[in-house]
């Protein structure tokens, strides 16, 4: 890790630039620890450690970037050389507004540092899993993240904000040469992961899932296990919910503001402070983050802002910028969904005939002005009758509108879980969904 | 003082005992211009540079890597490389074995005739601009972009079996696009190929690819598909362009015959393939006039180089033959598997990452004829153009892909433009009913810079060479 007091000093060597007018300087550092295993046995370990220091300038309205990896004194000089070198070829930007003051009593929390998890601690995680899966005959096969990072943000306009923050990814899939169950924990804190619990729930998925049945793809109710949920909200996190598209009004969302846009009982919002929530109280300008709800009860209500899209379109800056300079705009990275009263049990009971999907996989945007997604089912899609799993089925293709889907479900879950990498992150609960479109299938 | 780091990385962990290992110095600069509405929104030049080590230690892997050049650092990382493959042998059953390969000692440098990074940026920035001022002529635009993006790969690469490789590699690419809105629907439209192309090259790829003489169609075809039709539900007969046959290739050919993943050591990400190995040298993948080879060696593709991350020379290997699937993307370990040697397909995102098996330049071979006579030829069906967004199962079976344009064929002729069309269907089902394939004056080496692999995940470049063609009894359509 980088401390405060380093990561301040090689921040204020930047903020001493010459000859520009504004600048702003980011130094990210991520140590990550990997441990990846197939076929039962650890195939790939690692750590790789990475500090990234991001510099933006700004001289007569005109706006460069740089990073490097290089913090030697003549890494740091080089970076600041070149970003001042692409000032003088580029063409004011008019819209550019400059950069973000410090919010009047600005104060971040401060952070503890997160522990350092060894790869012997890992590979000991890994031999339970391994264990849990031979005692069923099934081979392990996942991959255990733990990564530490840091982040401070200055600008020469008075922002400085230092963070640290853990996080722990880790996987399960259960397989034998027909089938397949997956498992998954996202936590802050590595010791709150049950390696035995995550490796005994892919192994019974995965057992479940042999000898699948081939059904005919059509509209069925679904419950969508969290995972599911995750990914489909984060599509619709990149899709809707940032100020660009918003600007442009090509998203959905930005059409319909105070009007209803899915079912009353679905509530989104973006919320850096939920417990849950990996990441930082700042955003990538240095800028506190604000709590911003999306949707209320089915009622679109805003998206998130950085500081160029709140003063282009006088709003308030909620502190969601991206590493700039970026073409994307700001975006949500704590997206939580409201969760429900049922737990995901009572969700399988109500359903008289539908089906449960685990997870999906390589899910894309086919028209972003229909949220219309596809993708697939994958390592435990089961078909559920009279409220009980009754049997495994071949994974099927999903092409669904995001917001119709939104309009029909049913029930939440009260059980939510953690779902994204990295800076990213969802906390979704499972959905009952009725009415949810399978457009084909495949053979396994 | 790159070459020192990496001598001293090599001294310690043979110190420590190590079967093999191999150390790569990465050094990677970037620049992205990126240009929206007649503004510069991104000005970018990053720098990434950093030494990452692999060891074989009691015959189980270890990696560590570090950006801290200091041979204090370089000697840290060193140590935890051989601690992490200890700790891997806690799960291990039996010991790695590595397919034999060649000391070698070389140098490879993309040919290049224009530097990218020594173009004035003002010349690549008048250049945006004046496609910028072309679309925005046009009635209807709601926004235009453009993005050049030029990549230098400087790369020391050095191993236990005293190989010594220097590499430097260049790729260049962009795009121009075009966005219109028209109440609820949005018309999106760009050039060249898949949102972009990329070929390992210097300037003189982006002056080839004259951008401002397309602006104005891009942006008037952006508006047309504000009002184009839907694509129609049907079983027909589908032409695709050849950055559209790239990304066919790419899904359903290229991922499925890594042979890491039909070993299942991707399965906590990507999955695993149909392609089993029993399956090869038997199985018909394709019809007869279909033959497609992983070849690292032709000019210009993002997945040409020198030698790959183990050391191993580029090569040339079939995969599917007359359309019988015979062989697969190797690297020294799952080669030894079957007792074979590499066809050097190992590659890593930068000095941070573990190389995994990676597709090369995956290359549908061209046959005859030109795209105008195969749509003459067609009686009824939808030509497609421009590559969207691809899904496919783990497997690699279930495909569905879309496009950013397309237009009905009705008796050899295009008609009617259709908005954002699919379609989908069974990997080997689509490469069977693969009826005619257009010749070389149509065949482009095509670039993904985007192929995303490998937990955490590697963003790699790869090339595709493909010329459009024809595939019967298509399910098209969005439903």
């Amino acid at each position: 890790m980088i401390e405060r007091e380093r990561t301040k000093e090689y921040l204020e060597k930047v903020m001493q630039t010459k000859d520009v007018d504004e600048i702003e300087a980011g130094l990210y550092y991520s140590e990550k620890g990997t441990t990846r295993f197939a076929n039962s046995i650890i195939h790939q370990n690692m750590v790789v450690e990475e500090p990234y220091l991001w510099i933006r300038a700004i001289k007569e309205k005109r706006v460069a970037g740089v990073s490097t990896k290089d913090f030697r004194k003549e890494g740091i000089e080089k970076a600041i050389n070149k970003v001042k070198e692409s000032l003088k070829g580029i063409a004011p930007d008019k819209e550019f507004k400059g950069l973000p003051k410090p919010p009047v009593g600005m104060r971040i929390k401060k952070s503890q540092e997160p522990p350092f998890i060894s790869p012997e601690e890992r590979a000991r995680a890994v031999e339970k899993v391994v264990r849990v899966c031979k005692r069923y005959n099934l081979k392990a096969f996942g991959v255990i993240h733990n990564t530490r990072t840091s982040l401070g943000v200055a600008n020469s306009k008075g922002i400085f904000n230092y963070g640290m923050s853990g996080v722990t990814f880790a996987s399960v899939t259960a397989m034998d040469d027909s089938a397949s169950g997956y498992a998954v924990e996202i936590k802050k804190d590595f010791s709150e992961i049950d390696f035995q619990e995550l490796a005994e729930t892919a192994a019974e998925k995965a057992l479940r899932s042999k000898n699948p049945q081939e059904i005919e793809p059509g509209r069925y109710t679904v419950l969508l296990e969290e995972p599911a949920v995750g990914e489909m909200l984060s599509f619709l996190n990149w899709l809707e919910f940032g100020a660009k598209r918003f600007r442009e009004k090509s998203s959905l969302l930005a059409k319909k503001i105070g009007k209803r846009i899915t079912g009353q009982n679905i509530t989104l919002y973006d919320d850096y402070a939920h417990r849950a929530m990996p990441g930082f109280a700042f955003d990538f300008e240095g800028y506190p983050k604000k709590s911003v709800v999306l949707i209320k009860n089915g009622i679109a209500k805003g998206v998130v802002f950085d500081s160029f899209y709140a003063s282009l379109l006088g709003k308030k800056n909620t502190g969601h910028a991206l590493p700039q300079p970026s073409p994307w705009g700001p975006f949500p990275l704590n997206l939580i969904m409201e969760k429900g009263k049922d737990k995901k049990e009572e969700l399988i009971r109500e359903i008289e005939k539908g089906i449960l999907v685990t997870r999906f996989w390589y899910v894309r945007v086919v028209d972003p002005d229909q949220t219309l997604i596809t993708g697939m089912t994958r390592d435990g899609t089961f078909m559920i009758e009279k409220g009980k799993i009754a049997y495994p089925i071949k994974n099927l293709r999903f092409l669904i509108n995001i917001y119709e889907t939104l309009s029909r479900v049913r029930k939440i879950s009260v059980e939510r879980k953690l779902y994204g990498e990295d800076v990213s992150f969802v906390l979704a609960p499972a959905l009952l969904i009725d009415d949810f479109n399978f457009a084909s299938k495949t053979e396994y | 003082m790159e070459k020192e780091l990496v001598a001293l990385a090599l001294e310690v962990i043979e110190k420590e005992g190590v079967s093999y290992g191999d150390c790569r110095f990465t050094r990677i600069e970037e620049e992205t211009i990126h240009q929206e509405n007649g503004r510069i929104d991104t000005l970018k030049r990053d720098e990434d540079q950093g030494i990452g080590i692999r060891v074989i230690k009691d015959g189980a892997w270890g990696f560590a890597a570090t950006s801290k050049l200091t041979k204090e650092d370089v000697i840290r990382a060193a140590k935890l490389a051989v601690r992490v493959a200890k700790a891997s042998t806690k799960v291990k059953e039996k010991d790695v074995l590595l397919a034999p390969a060649e000391r070698v000692e070389d140098t490879y440098i993309t040919p290049i005739t224009r530097d990218p990074f020594s173009v004035p940026i003002e010349e690549k920035i008048n250049l945006l601009f004046l496609c910028d001022e072309t679309m925005r002529k046009v009635k209807g635009v709601n926004r235009r972009r453009g993005e050049l993006y030029f990549y230098k790969r400087f790369q020391i690469f050095a191993s236990t079996e005293d190989s010594l490789i220097e590499q430097t590699i260049y790729h260049s690419g962009g795009y121009i696009e075009a966005m219109s809105v028209k109440g609820a629907v949005t018309g999106e439209r760009s050039y060249p190929g898949m949102r972009g192309h990329y070929k390992s090259a210097g300037y003189e790829f982006i002056e080839s690819l004259k951008f401002p003489e397309h602006a104005q169609r891009v942006a008037e075809e952006a508006v047309a598909l504000t009002t184009a039709r839907e694509c129609p539900e049907m079983i027909t007969t589908v032409i695709l362009d050849g950055s559209m046959v790239a990304i066919q290739v790419h899904e359903t050919v290229g991922h499925p015959t890594e042979l890491d993943r039909v070993l299942g050591t991707e399965v906590s990400l990507a999955g695993t393939s149909h392609l089993t190995p029993d399956k090869r040298g038997n199985f018909r993948f394709a019809s007869e006039i279909v033959t497609i080879t992983a070849d690292a060696t032709i000019q210009g593709g993002l997945g040409t180089f020198g030698y790959d991350d183990e050391g191993v020379k580029a090569s040339k290997t079939f995969l599917i033959k007359d359309g019988i699937f015979v062989g697969y993307l190797t690297s020294r370990e799952t080669a030894a598997v079957f007792n074979e040697k590499s066809n050097g397909t190992m590659r890593a995102t930068s000095w941070g990452f573990i190389p995994l098996i990676r597709m090369t330049n995956i290359n549908l071979l061209p046959k005859e004829g030109r795209l105008e006579d195969l749509i003459a030829d067609t009686k009824e069906g939808i030509y497609f153009e421009s590559a969207g967004a691809p899904s496919i199962d783990d497997k690699r079976l279930n495909y569905h892909i879309s496009s950013e344009i397309g237009w009905l064929i009705k008796n050899g002729k295009k008609t009617e433009m259709i908005r954002r069309p699919a379609y989908s269907g069974i990997s080997y089902e689509i490469w069977r009913n693969c009826d005619a394939i257009c010749g070389s004056e149509e065949w482009e080496v095509w670039g993904v810079p985007n192929c995303g692999k490998g937990d955490p995940m590697q963003v790699a470049h790869v090339g595709h060479g493909a010329s459009p063609a024809r595939f019967r009894n298509i399910k098209v359509g969005k439903k």
